[in-house]
């Protein structure tokens, strides 16, 4: 370590035996295990990580992270992190980092007098418009510079569910607190802490706990919780949501383990939020430079990291904390060039000169000198009712300001949880009421403050450079701009100047910006609200949401599933079950086994697993006339050994879908369902049952998993099949064959030595389209029976069904409903996906008529608008998002053959 | 996530149940109705703030409809029961 280094030679709470390598902008560098990127950065002299977004100021790895600090992109390939702050980052070996600098022309300070705030509210922004897609690229080339992750993201994410009778965020002293009376009286806790270590301000400002020195109050107080069986502590977490009912949305970053990130789900009785204080940003010129930082991050850094912002810092302290920070600082060596204080003196003031500390007080810091960091500060006289100064500005030499001018209570995670209000003694917007179930401790609930009002600014500074939100880079004289143009909302000075709309949702900022808007418009601070800011209270990343993926256990596979792939299956998933696509032989392309299967179909019998669909039994006396009120088609009229397709219908009149029913005996009925609807309907057969005919005596259960089904389709099925059910795909014909799951080989073997050829799921489909039959896609939820050429299936016969007075309404009889069309390219080109139905030729806008839904090759099926008879228009399919089109030719079906 | 009291399975995440809308009344005989109120009592909602009663399916459970009493305004659940009564 040389002597200029920021690192001090001992303390911290870093692990100097274990050090840590890592690159940034392609140096390598050396930190130590307990660094995080930013307090590694500063240790190997990196004060500058990047540029402001506008005007191009260099700025600081800021320290804390809840300070604007210059984003950072970590990472590269497919685990590359955009925009990443560089104090959320804990430094791990090999880790590499960039500044996400614009290209080294646009350093030059030309961009701030062209975006001047509102400018992309003013006239001419950018003409002509058809040039955005080109300017936007070099917008987003000047403007940050960062990379999205390339291809699939290696890590793993794990999602958890916990419940818990309280829940504390925030493991500082008020938090570990409260976690021991709680922990105490046997509750079960969860503490979530956002560092890497319980402590917070203990740490920090080591200080006497119950007369006990801090250190080991800490020890001894996580050590009892860490014992106790119904204490659960997470660090390295941030509690980013908080919503209805006591639930808490809780991202974790791990560092050992198989998984990246966990995502908790957290059901909390009570919830006590201890998540302390932030700093009230000083606003003075240059307060953006390298070099500027707030106490509490200065604070941070000395007691974690062993490092000190300057070799001879300034601080510009109203607080008493910033008195003990300068004895705290000599104590470790390190030379403060001077104390400047807002406020007349006092004992705090006193104790810092009798150590013979330089000390200015009714002083503020006007001005910081320096060109990427800080050379010297100028300061003023403060006048009792802070009017601009008499311009005698004294300079004080220095490489370090330090800014604590007093705190707030940090409250981000109720923000969008409960009305806030101003409040003068916090100097800040503090809850009227808390949400239910939430209490808060510490210094969130309050900080106890002095008779001296906050300094929102430090009178006499020039505007032009004075930094309300460094984050979005909003100065004096943009609020200035903001209320020259009439503004007296901090909405519309929000939206005029993007101030507050960085990625910290203006947390460090916001309550200075209403208090110096007020001042400007003559109004009290508790008339401008200020606005809130939403979860996630930190950037998440997209992986760690992923977590929440409903099906972690992948695909369901059918009994055959094993057989399937020993027989050269490919497969592939559909509605949750991975299917065989088709069945190449050897030599064969998937392609090649398709289009064979397919003929197949025309050729002679084809058997196919439907295993997957849902098997459901309706089982009582009054099994038919349930039947006869869920379905659209009677069934108690039927005989035993009758089996067919039936209709299901909405209360609306638009079908469900279509299921396979057999009556196999007097009082018992089975259903095959497909599976992308098999949910939906038992959910509405049980609510014909259980909620509109609870009194017919009639149960229903399902036999799905337990059972395989075959269907077996073309000349000899009926053969093949004896008596079996009839298949649930109105169109395509065919019977079912089922047997116990355990004889599932045996019946598909058997059918194969019999001549029944087995196709994948792909050659159905491409048959189903080929003829006309709809499928999921068209049943869209919208299309009547009528529509999809079903009419017959709908059997009115006078009594009560789902769905009876609805077919009757005007609109199902309408002759201008879109209608269930074949289209086929004209010329045998494939139709393009996403394809929309117009007529031609004409001028634009075209009239959209219909559209595609399934599509084979040059072959689909589609929805058609019109009474009109095919082959009076030319009809294009046109994809818009493709940019392609083809003439199709249109046959409309009303084959009603099911 | 917020818990339903399932009348069969005890308390459970609402991510199991399917909300079925607002328990009213169905019409005895919609074939009485005229167009324009039937249409109105297939689409129309009032959506009423404060205590209702809610049908919900335990889809993920014992597949059974049961009528909740929530306050949509505190989402306060005050109890729940069979639909069918059983």
């Amino acid at each position: 370590m040389s002597d200029t280094s920021l690192r001090l030679a001992k303390g911290g709470l870093i692990d100097r035996s274990r050090p840590i390598r890592f690159r940034f902008d392609g140096r390598e560098y050396t930190g130590f295990k307990g660094d995080t990127l930013a307090s590694a950065l500063w240790a190997n002299g990196v004060t500058v990580a990047g540029t402001s977004f506008k005007y191009r100021r260099p700025r600081p790895p800021a320290l804390s992270v809840d300070q604007p600090s210059a984003l950072v992109q970590v990472g590269s390939g497919n685990r590359a992190t955009p925009n990443t702050h560089p104090a959320a980052v804990a430094l791990a070996e090999g880790l590499e980092a960039w500044s996400r600098n614009a290209p080294p022309f646009f350093r030059i300070d030309w961009a701030g007098p062209l975006m001047r705030p509102g400018f992309y509210y003013k006239r001419p922004f950018f003409r002509p418009t058809a040039l955005w897609p080109l300017i936007e690229r070099g917008l987003r080339w000047v403007a940050s510079g960062s990379r999205p992750p390339v291809g699939a993201d290696p890590d793993r994410y794990d999602r958890r569910f916990a419940e818990t009778e309280v829940l504390i965020v925030g493991g500082g002293a008020s938090g570990l607190r409260e976690a021991l009376i709680a922990a105490g009286r046997s509750s079960r806790v969860i503490l979530v802490e956002r560092s890497d270590r319980l402590g917070g301000s203990l740490i920090d400002a080591p200080e006497t706990v119950d007369g006990v020195p801090a250190a080991l109050w800490l020890a001894s107080a996580e050590a009892s919780l860490r014992r106790r069986p119904n204490v659960e502590i997470l660090t390295d977490a941030v509690a980013v949501g908080l919503h209805d009912r006591g639930e808490v949305t809780v991202v974790e970053r791990l560092s050992s383990g198989p998984h990246a990130q966990r995502l908790w789900d957290i059901q909390a009785e009570r919830i006590i939020v201890a998540t302390g204080a932030i700093d009230r940003p000083g606003v003075f010129s240059g307060n953006d430079k390298p070099g500027v930082t707030t106490l509490r991050a200065a604070r941070a850094a000395l007691a974690r990291h062993a490092l000190t912002v300057g070799l001879h810092p300034l601080i510009f302290t109203a607080s008493d904390e910033g008195h003990v920070f300068a004895r705290d600082l000599r104590n470790a060596g390190v030379e403060v060039a001077a104390v400047i204080d807002p406020r007349p003196a006092g004992p705090a003031a006193e104790a810092t000169a009798a150590r013979g500390i330089p000390l200015r007080v009714e002083h503020v810091v006007v001005r910081v000198l320096g060109r990427r960091g800080v050379r010297a500060a100028e300061v003023e006289a403060l006048a009792t009712d802070r009017s601009e100064p008499t311009r005698r500005p004294a300079l004080i030499d220095t490489d370090a300001v330090i800014v604590g001018l007093g705190v707030r209570p940090a409250l981000a995670l109720l923000s969008d949880r409960a009305e806030f209000a101003w409040d003068d003694a916090a100097g800040a917007p503090v809850p009227t009421r808390p949400p239910e179930r939430v209490s808060l401790a510490g210094d969130a609930a309050g900080v106890p403050g002095d008779d001296f009002p906050p300094l929102w600014w430090s009178p006499g500074c020039d505007e032009a450079d004075a930094f309300i939100d460094p984050a979005s880079d909003v100065t004096l004289a943009d609020l200035r701009s903001s209320t020259d143009a009439g503004f007296v909302s901090i909405e519309h000075f929000k939206r005029w100047s993007a101030f507050g709309m960085g990625p910290d949702q203006g947390r460090s900022t916001a309550p200075t910006g209403a208090a110096l808007l007020a001042g400007r418009v003559d109004r009290s601070p508790a008339d401008i609200a200020t606005f809130k800011e939403r979860p996630p209270v930190v950037p998440v990343t997209v992986g760690a949401w992923g977590a929440a993926d409903p099906r972690p256990l992948g695909p369901r596979r059918t009994a055959l599933f094993e057989h399937h792939r020993d027989a050269g299956a490919s497969f592939g998933v559909r509605n949750g079950f991975e299917l065989p696509l088709a069945f190449p032989a050897s030599g064969e392309t998937v392609e090649a086994a398709i289009e064979r299967e397919t003929t197949a179909f025309d050729a002679g019998t084809v058997m196919f697993d439907v295993s997957d669909h849902e098997s459901l039994e309706i089982v009582g006396p009054d099994a038919g006339a349930l039947l006869d009120f869920a379905a659209a088609a009677p069934c108690s009229a039927r005989p035993i050994g009758w089996s067919g397709p039936v209709a299901l219908l909405r209360e609306d009149g638009i079908p469900l879908g279509l299921v396979s029913v057999a009556r196999r005996v007097e009082d018992r009925f089975t259903l095959l369902i497909p599976p992308a609807r098999a949910e939906r309907i038992r959910e509405h057969i049980d609510f014909a049952a259980q909620v509109r005919r609870p009194e017919l005596d009639v149960r229903t259960f399902a036999t799905s998993g337990r059972r395989v089904a075959m269907a077996l389709l073309g000349s000899a099925a009926n053969d093949l099949a004896g008596s079996c059910r009839r298949l649930s795909l109105p169109g395509l014909g065919g019977r079912i064959v089922e047997a116990p799951r355990s004889q599932a080989i045996e019946l598909w073997e058997g059918l194969a030595a019999r001549g029944a050829v087995p196709v994948g799921a792909e050659a159905v489909e491409r048959t189903r389209i080929r003829r006309g039959v709809p499928g999921t896609a068209e049943f869209d939820g919208k299309a009547s029976l009528e529509d999809l050429g079903l009419g017959g299936m709908l059997i009115a016969d006078g009594r009560d069904f789902i769905g009876a007075r609805s077919t009757r309404l005007p609109a199902f009889r309408a002759v201008d409903r879109p209608r269930l069309v074949a289209v086929r390219a004209s010329d045998g080109s494939p139709i393009p996906t996403g394809a929309v139905l117009v007529a031609a030729p004409g001028t634009p806008p075209a009239t959209v008529l219909g559209h595609v839904t399934s599509i084979d090759g040059s072959r689909g099926l589609g929805f058609l608008r019109g009474d009109r008879a095919p082959g009076e228009r030319t009809i294009i399919a046109a994809s818009p998002a493709l940019g392609k089109s083809v003439v199709v030719e249109i046959e409309i079906l009303n084959g009603d053959s099911p | 996530m917020p818990r339903l009291p399932c009348p069969h399975c005890g308390p459970r995440d609402a991510g199991e149940f399917v909300l079925g809308g607002g328990d009213r009344p169905h019409p005895a005989d919609p074939a009485a109705l005229d167009d324009a109120a039937w249409t109105d009592f297939v689409h129309n909602r009032t959506n009423p703030e404060g205590p209702g009663v809610e049908l919900w399916y335990h889809a993920g459970g014992c597949r059974r409809w049961i009528r909740v009493e929530r306050n949509t305004l505190t989402h306060e659940i005050s109890g729940a029961g069979d639909a069918a009564g059983r």
